[in-house]
């Protein structure tokens, strides 16, 4: 049992992974995340990528929703920007992959900060309808330009990257991994310093916040640019991964599904970010296959069963486990640590 | 001039249906403080049951629909009891996540259930039509036209006059006094989303006779939002207003420029009125305290 928890110098206390322990963990986490493609088959892999994928997209969504406070129906808009971004630099300039998702996670964050100008002035509610509006209206664009392949879509030439085509599941999972750490780790160090912390007096009493000298524009205008900036980053590397996109991929459902794995993994957490990705992606999955031959029935209303079965998690999970994955987690921990209490003493 | 009025008819038709969806959002929001995304959904579930009572099972159109409202108000202390109840203190962005999860649900089940064809409701005066100088009014527009204005001001005489209704305005300007004087929150709570089923379900039964009704209507529904947003989303009458401004405005815009713009329209109201009028035409703004 890990009684005290001291800190004795500042080096310490700003130190990302402290202590033998959380080390140890560290360490077992990547040698686990390496061998994971000698382990699974390369179907489960692929659908692993893509759970990467939604990650980095539901990172940036929870930098705005768990802690900024500013709720976003339209990230599906952001990432669709991204993603058509990428496909035209690579296929009109021929520009290399790198900068080509780079661009694309450019041009959504420029879309962001338009969008982040009425959020200066509405809130919660209407802030939602708002972005929810931004979303139908670049889909209705998407649909009706020649340039950006209307209801078709455009495909997307294989990218490469340093001069290695990224042709094999294997290797886009090693650089989904990479990215997903580089966000991840990203955002926990912008969460911990003066802006993380804005953020959150934002999120908790936005008039307070501006009257301790906190810009509110400013603010709301850097989460606003991060976070579609991370949804563009998303849309891009979904456009190499898939290497077809059409508006039919970023709808309105696919918005909502980000803000659900944001509330199942644990609102305004790197981590939760991460594990609801994980969740919401391999659970269709992993139904389709208990299902699959059992009952003809389920297997020709596979979707309408699969859109109950996320109402029904999303519902239950805010009934009854709120605080999401992130929540459990620490409860057990803490459950753990101060056995034979109930409690660990404040 | 026939063909402007013409189609601002038919655009005040669309409105009406807009109108009581938007009535529905009203209904909740101003009860409880919540936006009601499954709303559509609600209303698509609500239509289809009339649907498959009267044209498939053979009852009488007004026994169906009876049966369809009476489901749709005790659907609403179902989800009271078992989810809302528990949100409680909760803040509001979960609840309206709820909201849309409940939605899903609906939706993947009336799914499984209805399947997915298209669906016109057959009520008695279908077909029938009546004509006003140049102006051809079908009955279906009639009728759409005739059950938003008794249900408007059905629900006007009820926010002012009733008890419930008095008990729903002070449950929403204060959830914590309205509990401190003795008024039952839950109930209230249950009441407000049966009454936005029953809105639902007349707005749905609407739709399914000028012959819209499919699995994915919902989404249509979601224009409402706008609707309910131009008027104030606290404000019954705005509901009314915007729901019919929204319809005559997309109509007319569809029947001079051409029709797939209109979808575009409320979209484009929406951020437009909001950027003026944060909190809608009528709406009243927050007063907020640090």
């Amino acid at each position: 049992m890990r009684t005290a928890h001291y800190k004795v110098s500042y080096l310490k206390d700003a130190a990302l992974f402290d202590g033998a322990f959380t080390r140890f963990w560290l360490g077992v986490l990547i040698v686990g995340v390496v061998l994971v493609p000698m382990m699974v088959p390369e179907f489960q892999l692929h659908i692993l990528n893509q759970a990467l994928v939604a990650a980095v997209a539901v990172i940036g969504l929870n930098l705005l929703i768990g802690n900024t406070g500013l709720i976003s129906l339209g990230h599906a808009a952001f990432m669709s920007i991204g993603a058509y971004s990428t496909v035209l630099l690579t296929t009109e300039l021929g520009a290399p992959y790198l900068v080509a998702v780079s661009g694309g996670a450019a041009m959504a964050s420029a879309f962001g900060i338009v969008v982040s100008l009425p959020a200066l002035r509405l809130k919660g509610l209407y802030l939602a309808l708002v972005t929810m509006g931004f979303a139908f209206v670049v889909d209705f664009a998407i649909r009706r330009s020649d340039l950006l392949g209307r209801d078709n879509g455009l495909a997307m030439p294989m990218p490469s990257i340093a001069m290695t085509p990224l042709d094999s599941t294997r290797r886009w999972y090693f650089v989904l991994v990479v990215v997903v750490a580089v966000v991840a780790i990203g955002v926990k160090n912008l969460m911990r310093r003066g802006t993380g912390r804005a953020l959150a007096a934002i999120r908790d009493r936005d008039i307070a916040a501006s009257i301790s000298g906190v810009s509110l524009t400013h603010y709301k205008m850097l989460s606003f640019a991060l976070s579609s900036a991370l949804a563009g980053l998303a849309g891009g590397l979904y456009a190499g991964l898939i290497g077809f996109i059409n508006p039919a991929h970023f709808s309105l459902l696919l918005s909502v599904e980000f803000i659900a794995m944001i509330i199942i993994g644990g609102l305004g957490t790197v981590l939760g970010s991460i594990l609801g990705a994980l969740f919401l992606t391999f659970l269709p999955e992993i139904i389709r296959s208990l299902l699959e031959g059992r009952s003809a029935f389920l297997d020709e209303g596979f979707d309408d069963f699969r859109t109950a079965l996320f109402g029904l998690i999303i519902v239950a999970v805010l009934v009854w486990e709120p605080d999401g994955f992130v929540g459990r987690w620490r409860d057990t921990k803490s459950y753990f640590r101060a056995w034979p209490y109930r409690r660990v003493p404040e | 001039m026939s063909f402007f009025f013409q189609l601002a008819i038919s655009g005040l038709a669309i409105g009406c249906v807009y109108a009581l969806i938007a009535l529905g959002f009203v209904i909740v929001f101003k009860s409880t403080g919540v936006l009601n995304f499954a709303q559509g959904d609600m209303m698509m579930v609500g239509a289809f049951m009339t649907y498959t009572l009267s044209s498939s099972r053979g009852w009488p159109f007004g026994a169906a629909l009876a049966a369809t409202l009476i489901g749709s108000f005790l659907f609403g202390f179902v989800v009271e009891r078992l989810v809302l109840r528990r949100m409680v203190g909760q803040p509001v962005f979960s609840v309206i996540i709820v909201t849309i999860g409940l939605g899903w649900l609906l939706r993947g089940v009336a799914g499984m259930a209805f399947g997915h064809s298209e669906a016109r409701i057959v009520f008695p005066f279908s077909g029938d039509s009546v004509t006003i100088g140049s102006v051809t009014l079908s009955a279906e527009n009639v009728a759409t036209i005739a059950v938003t204005a008794v249900a408007f001001i059905a629900f006007f005489i009820f926010f002012r006059r009733s008890r419930w209704g008095v008990a729903m305005r002070a449950t929403a300007s204060n959830q914590d006094v309205a509990q401190l004087m003795g008024i039952n929150v839950n109930r209230i709570t249950a009441i407000a989303w049966g009454l936005a089923g029953v809105l639902g379900t007349l707005a749905g039964v609407v739709l399914g006779m000028l012959g819209f009704l499919f699995i994915h209507v919902g989404d249509t529904a979601l224009r409402a939002f706008p609707a309910a947003v131009l008027g104030g989303l606290d404000a019954t009458g705005g509901a009314v207003v915007g729901g019919a401004l929204l319809g005559i405005a997309e109509t007319l815009f569809g029947g001079y420029f051409g029709g797939s713009y209109r979808e575009l329209m409320a979209w484009i109201l929406l951020i437009v009125v909001l950027l003026v009028r944060p909190f809608g035409l009528f709406g009243s703004k927050d007063i907020e305290r640090v």
